[in-house]
């Protein structure tokens, strides 16, 4: 296989399935928490009791709560997707870099190890 | 129908999805930012699936490109404390309104002459790439001042002054807005700045709109494309020109 179609197939299937998962993922924890969700408890109440007009908008809070209650699994499925969604670019850079490092391509192993750094550092100040 | 356009003019939505937010559903400017964000990293994922299995994006100068980028998303973060917004905006209006005209004056015998049946990246010789580089920068400090993408002005400048065809262009912009945004997003996410109802169903949304787009992109003509990103360009240069000198109407 070209050193081309190498790195184009796996950026490509990388995309796929960080995409797809993502949207299954959503999907799935906005149908759950939409018919199965029970309002009002903790942090993270269901849909239910949030309305999609201005004065209800409000921030949700660390939204990385990951909870093993039943109640919150809708709301956690959902987070799961959206941070599949936020790391699949971040695992694209990562994929092409591997790809750019077996083909011993040092300008563009050096290039995508700089804009990977570049993301780690972002993502370390964020838990900061 | 923001995820159709975006996608097939290389752009994140973003210029699109905060006025929406703010200023039809009401939604505060942090989360609409936030949930913008989001958007543009499912424009970018739902499109570049096809783009880069066609071949059409260039992940070399996207990588190359995205270094500047994602620099500059970070000096823009650093210069928002510094910069007055107004001036920015005045000074990024002026650029997209000359972006604009270039892009209109672009002779269409440069188009039928061989460079937009070539855009496969082993295709077309890029050239320019300091300048590419100089105006990822400047996407990048725009991106993380305003949280936008960048498309707007990566597009243009890959397609007039590096040499690579439009829908390359478009395509490696998609590539690029993903990994910029990702950056920010971060940010937003940690910080509670996301809410998820509107989230989750903007992002099916979006995905939804560009995964058809990028499927439909052979079948439309560059002039077409050209036209409407020059309609999208000569908005948000109005847009950010009427925000700079502190007039705001309703779609502006």
């Amino acid at each position: 296989m070209r050193k081309e179609d190498f790195l184009y197939r796996w950026v490509s299937l990388i995309l796929k399935w960080g995409s797809y998962c993502s949207l299954a993922l959503i999907i799935l924890g906005l149908v759950l928490s939409l018919f199965f969700g029970k309002g009002g408890v903790g942090p993270f109440p269901s849909f239910r009791n949030q309305h999609f007009v201005p004065s209800s908008v409000s921030r949700q809070g660390a939204p990385l709560h990951l909870s093993f209650d039943k109640d919150y699994y809708p709301i956690a499925i959902l987070n799961l997707g959206l941070l599949v969604l936020m790391f699949t670019p971040f695992f694209r850079v990562l994929t092409a870099w591997l790809s750019f490092l077996f083909s011993k391509d040092i300008k563009y192993t050096l290039i995508s190890s700089g804009v990977f750094l570049i993301l780690v550092f972002s993502l370390i100040l964020a838990l900061m | 129908v923001i995820g159709f356009f975006a996608s097939i003019l290389g752009i994140g939505g973003g210029i699109l999805i905060v006025p929406m937010l703010n200023l039809l559903f009401g939604v505060p400017m942090h989360l609409a930012i936030g949930t913008s964000l989001l958007c543009v990293i499912a424009t970018s994922s739902g499109a570049a699936v096809s783009y880069v299995q066609n071949r059409l994006t260039n992940i070399r100068l996207g990588m190359s490109l995205e270094l500047a980028t994602t620099l500059g998303a970070i000096a823009g973060g650093l210069l928002a404390g510094i910069l007055s917004r107004q001036t920015l905006s005045i000074f990024f209006s002026l650029l997209l309104a000359y972006a604009s005209f270039s892009m209109l004056s672009k002779k269409p015998e440069l188009e039928t002459s061989g460079s937009i049946l070539k855009n496969n990246p082993e295709e077309y010789k890029v050239s320019n790439l300091p300048l590419g580089m100089g105006a990822s920068l400047f996407a990048g400090i725009i991106s993380g001042l305003l949280g936008v993408g960048g498309g707007v002005i990566k597009v243009p400048v890959m397609d007039l002054y590096m040499g690579v065809p439009l829908k390359a262009a478009i395509a490696t912009s998609n590539f690029m807005i993903g990994v910029t945004a990702s950056a920010s997003c971060f940010l937003y996410y940690f910080r509670g700045d996301v809410n998820l109802p509107i989230s989750a169903s903007s992002v099916i949304g979006i995905f939804i709109g560009a995964m058809i787009g990028s499927k439909y992109i052979h079948k439309i003509e560059v002039k077409y494309l050209r036209k409407t990103f020059v309609i999208i360009l000569v908005y948000v240069s109005l847009k950010m020109f009427f925000n700079g000198i502190g007039v705001h109407f309703f779609i502006f």
